[in-house]
């Protein structure tokens, strides 16, 4: 006893004296569990909460990994660039090494497929959605109107997150509830393309049907950004446009190998999806006419820069009018965070640019003129005026005027483009970026094909250089502009082309461009089909630029030509006054020798080849228009059936 | 702590009332005397040195002694009595009583002498039946390195030892016993004096011995805690006899083993020029022939400057000192070592202007005191105090202690001319330089890390004898402490950069960006821990006739505080250890272990296992049918184990059987891995969030390992050659894993689940053999060799193609790689179709010639992921290590040397050291290797032979892709350390009561031999890269009192 005595003194200085397993400690009491959460009105919020914060957004940001969604990872890279309006030269992405190269396969492990099936945060979205709409009846304290509210906005969540993943892949599994992971097998076949496309559609009408047309205007500095019955209602209709174009919605798949598969083909052609896609639009504007609130921003003056202001505003500014919904993923953009590396990474005033998204040629020739009539190389060039193509006049002089369709310079930085744009006037400022070979921004690299200058123009949307230092950022995921675009498409492919005219005329008279029939009248738009679609198609891009329009046009019109089409840049050479080309600077150059701003330039249209793309040499196999599930996870044999070709 | 000395006295007194009738009893002495004689004499080992503290007693009676410091001892002893000379580690001697004596007792047939360390305690080594393996403290220091773990390698069979990185102060080794077993956390139970304690910060002075615990028999007592094994170390304590001071003093000159040439600014254009007109031959050439041109030349080493940056950074030498002094002696009731040490190393970085240190430098200062206190004849109270000091400053990188060594391999030659004047200067593109890339510098001026670790260790042991009770009882309490606080301290400074800029008269002046800032000084976050350890038992020794039995009973627990996950609930363990051993004669052995052990991180009725092992042996030579073999084979036993041991190192986590984790009030953004969202307009207020965390596993337990050991002993040749052999296996089942072939879009990994099965074996060889020539030269040689294999059969990794990919079936760790074939050409359809039969795939991309091509495994006609395969090569563990201990004394001089070998071991390079011009954030501005200037496939020279395939970024995906080409033999025979000591023998010495004085050159590393070329074979060629691996030249005195 005196023992026992003697020892429990030496370590009664330490704790309570205890053997065994009364030794042991005890797990941690009042861990939160999902109890802790759906018994707690605030807690649940807090889960609705974090479901925004699966979103898709739609830059690459941020080198992480683990649970980070990879399409944001700069060694992804955006699929844009598969497009024929932007090229990527920085090898470390996979659009460059396993997509230009050729050489993607279903195999595929991290940061290798354009939007890898598994890890961009689709399913976990998916599951925390089924969580939240499962148990929020039974939490106290929340009244109905907030519990149909909770539910409405995890069902636009889910939708978002299938579509986001469809337009990858076609018909995927459809999930309607959480799993627990105890089952002994699982039986998860791909919804075929109607079924998918029922499914995200069927949560968004019983959404819309308990939300507000808009986030209430009182309470939009707080609350912007959620979900709205606006925001349920256009996705509906990208989504109904997405089904409806050929891609699905065909006499014949678009791969031989799709032919019995419901997943990838609709089975014929069915114009009825056509005419759905159009009333969902109509829909949408009787909507938007009865609610209001949304509407594109307007210039405030009729210089070219007003107009290039309200078109930047309207995409780029939180709490736009013209944004229906927004993705955030932080606040304001500090430029050196490489927890918002996009700017670090890509910006063509960064020393490193590492990133790169370079405009081509292709994409600069769609901007028409200012006044909306098209832009035609070898008219210009046999009219002589190459040289005012951009713009005219100097910054010295400080008579700078934009000559082009005002949305190209928020699109892409061409030659003689001042850096800075005011947010207030509409003002340009600052230096000219010097475009041509040798000069004091593009240096050398449209000659090395190198950097953010490697087609001779860098990109500036969602950049804007020190435009955007401080500025909030924001991924608009939805934009009344593609709405009237959407509606137009719609309209054309069910016959009313004069009413597909007057939509994409709105969009095009907020830049202060004339009409699209008037401005072509060559082209009888108004009765050619394929020629407005055309039409529509560019005006999409040069709209929806960088916003993840362009190749998913590609891939719903299945433009295998477009793709093989080798793409070009532009060499812009200094001539000196005899005529000469001379690669020197003149801002970090001969301008302290007194020498005037060189405004006479040679140029060229180079064919891109640093890198090429396998299937400009080598034919774009349809596989490509959809994206291989990972091998493993068909593997698995839960019904995940291989689109075609992989 | 105040409570102690209250508690101390209650046992002291407790125990003394107990003692006291012994005391009385023993002072009883003979009556009837016989003649009487004096003797004296002295006892020394076979090189004459003299053994002090050997044992001398009368056969069969009581009178006995100890020999002193000079190996003398003096007594009076009945005429014609026999002595009986005993010492550890010594063949025991009986001899006839004379005067002037001289007795030599001979080495004892076992390595360590007559008892092992074992878990709880120590075993007559002739009757150990587990697998054990032993090393001396005195074997250690003959390696001047200052973490314990590197002395190690090569030392010792079944011990896996590598090191990765050579950094002061964070160059242990990565250990493993017998190999992985798990691909969880495989790394041994380390305890020094029997608790479980770090022993890289340990004075390597301070070691009495290492023991390596390997199968069942010898850790199934540690339970959930001895699957992986155990190190044991056991540090010095005195012996009775005179105060001996020994103080070793040594200085060391440490340099890099490889460094990786890089290439100079010439080669790197030129390369780079052609790497691009590979990809398009129309492309203009990044660098202009007017830049080439200044590199060539040198001429303008401002705006063009061509720098090593190895070079310019790393200093050819740093400096390491070891000091110690420790005093060792006692009474017969207080015996005391007391140590005191200093190690210091000097970082291989330059310093240049700085203020602050940024050398890697490294500080430890070591103190201990070990005292055994007889406080009773059978009472004994032992009391450990021991700890470390260290000190270790670094560069501010922002990227930990890779940074440095990252930022210089990834650095371009003209990026920087250094340092100019006291200016950092960096290039600029106005010049006509391309790009700049990055510097091998970005860390000046940054600011500065250090770390001090104060870590204390303290014990306190009561051992009372309860012979009263019954004859070879004993009882023992032990409790422990372990604290470490450990503060770092962070200087972030900014200094201002300056690019050149070239004024109209030639001369250069430099435009000046940001503003040097003084060094603020933040004190970030400090680490501590705390432990406490306790155990109490009963110990039964006791020898009938021919039968020894003896039998342990003990109970530990131990609270571990601050552990890193719930860092505010500790961690407890508590279990229960039970061994008997009988042997007849030390004849027949037969040994059974249990171990006994909860832990809290399981479920409330899943807390508890048993793990039992048994084990016997056989002493063949000792039956009498051996006696013909015996003048050859002198000795050989049989041993056979086996039982079971636990893993609970399940990968950190905690409480995995509680409720599905969720978070809340999280208010982290998306951009950073978050959960909160920002809401509302320019408001910068994140809202927060509450998630799913985790899917946790109610019926999670731990690993559980069946050991098996068969092993043979035998010495051969009067002796003189000893050796060793066993053969191993291990199913290791029960490994925690989440199984990965459930769908992923159930939207949630499911939770780990006891499902993993890993079996391994191998076998180990060691051989010693010990002669003389002539008087004067005596010499050894000592071979051991530990082989290891391991193979996955149960992972459950979501479903592949084809067996070859996945891991199970293959070794933990075996990469995933294509099979290289050879470097295209024309010809390669040709050929590839006469090796394989097969028609030429589709390769990964489009190829020219000198692309890699790989083979078709699958044979679908196309190379694809598919085709990636684990069966080739060797992983980064080896599976083969060998040490070869070897020495000789002559006279007065002592040399060993100590070598040490893998194989069956490979890196795969990456990052630059596999593709040209990548660094952390670019593919085409990074660094260039000298070798992959040399060589590289070129159309000049197609050559077969050559080790990397044509330079691409196009091609990249194909020839950069993980293959064979780039796994790279790492095996490696290295001259660990070598040590030539002589000892003086001056006249003055006996004065000054100088027994030893010993000076010593010694080396670690000296000499690798390996095909390896990418740095030091046990370093990583990888985008990690490690501080470089040291040799250490060193001159040491040793001078005993």
């Amino acid at each position: 006893m005196a023992t026992c005595m003697s020892i429990s003194a030496l370590f009664s200085c330490v704790d309570d004296v205890k053997f065994g397993d009364a030794f042991l400690e005890k797990a941690p009491g009042g861990s939160v569990t999902k109890d802790t959460v759906f018994n707690n009105a605030e807690y649940t919020r807090q889960f609705l909460t974090s479901l925004y914060s699966y979103q898709y957004y739609g830059l690459p940001y941020y080198n992480g990994s683990g649970d980070f969604p990879e399409a944001n990872n700069p060694y992804v890279g955006k699929c844009e660039v598969l497009s024929d309006c932007w090229h990527a030269n920085w090898s470390g992405s996979a659009m460059y090494n396993r997509y230009y190269s050729g050489s993607h396969t279903a195999g595929y492990g991290r940061l290798a497929d354009k939007w890898h099936y598994i890890t961009n945060r689709v399913w976990q979205a998916v599951r925390a959605g089924w969580l939240l709409i499962e148990n929020v009846d039974g939490v106290p304290g929340l009244s109905n109107e907030e519990k149909l509210s909770i539910k409405a906005e995890a069902k636009c969540i889910i939708a978002a997150r299938y579509f986001d993943t469809f337009r990858h892949y076609g018909g995927i599994p459809i999930i309607k509830a959480s799993f627990s992971g105890t089952d002994a097998s699982y039986d998860m076949p791909r919804g075929s393309v109607e079924e998918t496309v029922n499914f995200m559609v069927g949560l968004l009408d019983e959404a819309a049907a308990s939300l507000p047309w808009n986030v209430d205007e009182s309470e939009a500095s707080n609350e912007e950004g959620h979900w709205t019955k606006a925001a349920a209602m256009a996705l509906k209709c990208r989504i109904l446009l997405f089904a409806a174009s050929p891609l699905f919605n065909d006499t014949e798949p678009y791969h031989t190998d799709g032919t019995n598969n419901p997943a990838v083909w609709y089975g014929a052609y069915k114009p009825e999806l056509w005419t759905r896609c159009k009333n969902a639009c109509a829909e949408f504007f009787t909507e938007l006419n009865k609610n209001g609130h949304y509407e594109l921003v307007q210039a405030t003056g009729v210089r070219p820069q007003d107009y290039r202001l309200a078109y930047r505003k309207g995409y780029a500014t939180m709490g736009s009018s013209e944004i229906l919904l927004r993705v955030s993923v932080t606040t304001t953009d500090a430029f050196k965070s490489g927890y918002y590396s996009w700017h670090q990474w890509s910006d063509p005033l960064m020393s490193v640019q590492r990133t790169s998204y370079c405009p081509t040629q292709e994409y600069v020739e769609m901007f028409p003129w200012a006044d909306g009539t098209p832009f035609d190389w070898d008219k210009t060039a046999a009219d002589g005026k190459l040289d005012q193509m951009f713009l005219t006049g100097t910054v010295a002089k400080g008579n700078i005027t934009l000559t082009r369709d005002p949305r190209l310079y928020e699109e892409a930085i061409v030659n003689g483009q001042q850096k800075t744009l005011d947010w207030t006037t509409g003002n340009m400022s600052g230096q000219s970026f010097e475009m041509w070979v040798g000069g004091t921004d593009a240096q050398l690299r449209p000659e090395t094909q190198s950097g953010a200058y490697g087609t001779g123009y860098a990109p500036i949307k969602f950049l804007m250089g020190d435009d955007m230092l401080r500025q909030y950022t924001e991924w608009p995921y939805l934009r009344l502009s593609e709405m009237y675009l959407t509606y137009a498409e719609a309209l054309l492919q069910t016959g009313d082309l004069a009413g597909a005219i007057k939509q994409v005329d709105v969009v095009r008279s907020r830049v202060g461009l004339g009409g699209l029939a008037e401005c072509n009248p060559t082209k009888n738009l108004k009765s050619d089909k394929s020629a407005l679609l055309q039409e529509i198609l560019r005006e999409r891009v040069c709209e929806l630029g960088m916003e993840d329009c362009r190749f998913f046009d590609m891939i719903r019109y299945k433009m295998k030509d477009r793709f093989e089409k080798q793409l070009h840049g532009l060499r812009i050479y200094r001539l000196d006054a005899s005529g000469n080309r001379v690669k020197t600077a003149w801002y970090n150059g001969d301008r302290k020798n007194g020498v005037e701003m060189p405004t006479t330039f040679e140029y060229e249209r180079f064919e891109i080849s640093a890198p090429t793309r396998y299937w400009w040499t080598n034919g774009f196999d349809p596989k490509w228009y959809l994206s291989p599930f990972p091998q493993t996870e068909v593997n698995k044999g839960y019904g995940l059936v291989q689109n075609p070709g992989w | 702590m105040h409570k102690f000395p209250a508690s101390l006295f209650c046992i002291i007194l407790f125990f003394s009332l107990f003692g006291f009738p012994q005391v009385v009893k023993a002072s009883v002495d003979a009556v009837q005397q016989q003649r009487n004689i004096s003797i004296s004499g002295v006892v020394e080992d076979s090189k004459g040195e003299p053994i002090i503290g050997a044992n001398v007693k009368v056969s069969g009676g009581t009178i006995g002694t100890i020999t002193d410091l000079d190996g003398v001892f003096k007594l009076t002893v009945p005429a014609g009595s026999k002595l009986v000379i005993s010492f550890i580690g010594y063949d025991t001697k009986t001899v006839e009583a004379k005067n002037n004596m001289k007795v030599i007792l001979e080495e004892s047939a076992l390595a360590l002498g007559e008892v092992e360390v074992v878990a709880y305690g120590a075993q007559k080594k002739v009757t150990v039946t587990g697998a054990i393996s032993s090393v001396k403290g005195g074997e250690l220091t003959k390696t001047p390195t200052g973490s314990v773990s590197n002395m190690l390698s090569g030392q010792l069979t079944g011990l896996t030892t590598v090191q990765y990185s050579g950094e002061p102060g964070k160059d242990a080794a990565t250990i493993f016993v017998r190999g992985q077993a798990t691909w969880r956390d495989s790394g041994p139970l380390i305890q020094v004096d029997g608790v479980e304690r770090s022993f890289n910060e340990i004075d390597p002075n301070e070691i009495e011995s290492i023991t390596v615990l390997k199968d069942a028999s010898a850790t199934a007592v540690f339970g959930v805690r001895g699957a992986n094994g155990v190190v044991l170390i056991t540090t010095k304590r005195g012996q009775e006899g005179k105060a001996k001071i020994s103080i070793t003093t040594s200085a060391s000159i440490i340099t890099p083993t490889e460094t990786i040439d890089k290439a100079n600014a010439y080669d790197y254009a030129l390369f780079y020029n052609k790497m691009q007109k590979n990809d398009d031959p129309t492309a203009a050439p990044m660098f202009s022939d007017e830049v080439i041109q200044k590199f060539k030349d040198h001429s303008d080493p401002i705006r063009f400057p061509d720098t090593d940056w190895v070079e310019y950074c790393l200093k050819d030498a740093a400096i390491q000192t070891q000091h110690n002094i420790n005093i060792t002696g006692g009474t017969q009731s207080v015996r005391y070592f007391i140590s005191a040490g200093a190690y210091t190393q000097n970082g291989l970085f330059k310093q240049f202007d700085l203020p602050y240190d940024l050398s890697y430098q490294y500080n430890r200062f070591n103190y201990r005191s070990n005292l055994d206190i007889d406080v009773t004849k059978s009472t004994t109270i032992s009391l450990n105090l021991g700890g470390s000091v260290d000190n270790s400053y670094k560069p501010y990188t922002g990227q930990g202690s890779e940074g440095m060594l990252k930022n210089m391999y990834w650095a371009t030659p003209f990026s920087s001319p250094g340092l100019v004047d006291g200016k950092m200067v960096y290039t600029t593109t106005e010049y006509g330089l391309p790009f700049v890339g990055g510097s091998g510098m970005t860390y000046y001026g940054g600011g500065f890390m250090s770390t001090s670790v104060n870590k204390l260790t303290s014990d306190i042991i009561l051992n009372q004898k309860l012979d009263f009770v019954t004859k070879g009882l004993s009882f023992k309490v032990k409790g422990s402490y372990n604290g470490s606080f450990t503060n770092y301290k962070n200087g972030v400074a900014s200094i201002a950069t300056y690019t050149p800029v070239l004024r109209g008269d030639g001369s250069i002046a430099y435009k000046k960006s940001g503003e040097n800032s003084q060094v603020s000084y933040k004190e970030e976050e400090s680490g501590k821990a705390r432990n406490w350890y306790m155990e109490t038992g009963f110990n039964y020794d006791r020898t009938f006739g021919e039968h020894h039995v003896s039998g342990l009973v003990l109970y530990n627990q131990s609270k571990i505080y601050y552990p890193s996950t719930y860092s505010d609930i500790p961690a407890g363990y508590v279990g229960l250890v039970g061994r008997a051993t009988y042997d007849w004669k030390s004849r027949y052995m037969v040994e059974f272990n249990i171990g006994y052990n909860g832990s809290e991180n399981f479920a409330p009725d899943k807390r508890f296992g048993t793990f039992p092992a048994g084990s016997i042996g056989w002493v063949i030579s000792e039956e009498d049918f051996w006696k013909p073999i015996k003048p050859i084979i002198n000795y050989m036993k049989f041993r056979v184990s086996m039982g079971l041991v636990g893993n609970d190192k399940i990968g950190g986590s905690r409480f995995m059987y509680q409720p599905d984790p969720y978070g809340i009030n999280n208010e982290t953004a998306p951009n950073r891995l978050g959960y909160g969202y920002f809401f509302g307009i320019n408001n910068g207020t994140i809202s927060k969030g509450a998630y799913e965390q985790a899917r946790n596993n109610a019926d999670v337990t731990w690993e559980k390992a069946f050991k098996q050991n068969y092993g043979v002993d035998f010495s051969l040749l009067n002796d003189r050659l000893k050796t060793g052999f066993d053969y191993y296996k291990e199913h290791r089942k029960d490994i925690l894993l989440s199984d990965g072939t459930a769908p992923s879009v159930l939207g949630f990994t499911l939770p780990p689940a006891n499902l993993g099965i890993v079996d391994s074996w191998g076998w180990e060889v060691s051989l010693k053999w010990n002669d003389n020539i002539g008087k004067d030269f005596r010499y050894y040689l000592g071979l051991n060799l530990s082989y290891n294999q391991n193979e996955i059969v149960e992972q459950k990794e979501a479903p592949l193609n084809n067996a070859y990919q996945y891991a199970k079936g293959h070794r933990i760790g075996a990469r995933s790689l294509y099979k290289f074939f050879e470097y295209y050409n024309e010809n390669t359809p040709q050929r590839y179709k006469e090796v394989f039969g097969q028609e030429f795939p589709t390769q990964l991309q489009t190829l020219q010639n000198g692309d890699c091509v790989y083979v078709d495994l699958d044979n679908n006609g196309k190379i694809d992921t598919n085709d990636m395969s684990r069966e080739f090569g060797y992983t980064d563990d080896p599976e083969y290590l060998a040490g070869i201990n070897m020495g000789f004394s002559w006279k007065n001089f002592d040399v060993t040397l100590q070598w040490t070998g893998a194989w069956n071991v490979s890196r795969v390079i990456d990052d630059l050291f596999r593709r040209p011009f990548v660094s952390g954030s670019t593919n085409n501005q990074g660094g260039l290797l000298q070798y992959h200037v040399d060589n590289t496939w070129n159309a000049e020279n197609p050559s077969q032979s050559a080790a990397y395939p044509r330079a691409t970024w196009v091609n990249a995906t194909n020839n950069y892709a993980a293959s064979t080409l780039y796994e790279k033999d790492a095996s490696y025979l290295r001259l660990k350390s070598l040590q030539v000591a002589y000892n003086f023998n001056f006249p003055f010495m006996k004065k000054i009561k100088l027994n030893t004085c010993q000076l010593a050159l010694s080396g670690y590393n000296l000499l690798t031999i390996s095909d390896y070329m990418w740095g030091d074979p046990e370093s990583r060629a990888t985008g990690s890269p490690t501080y470089p691996l040291t040799k250490t030249y060193s001159l040491s005195l040793k001078l005993g009192f």
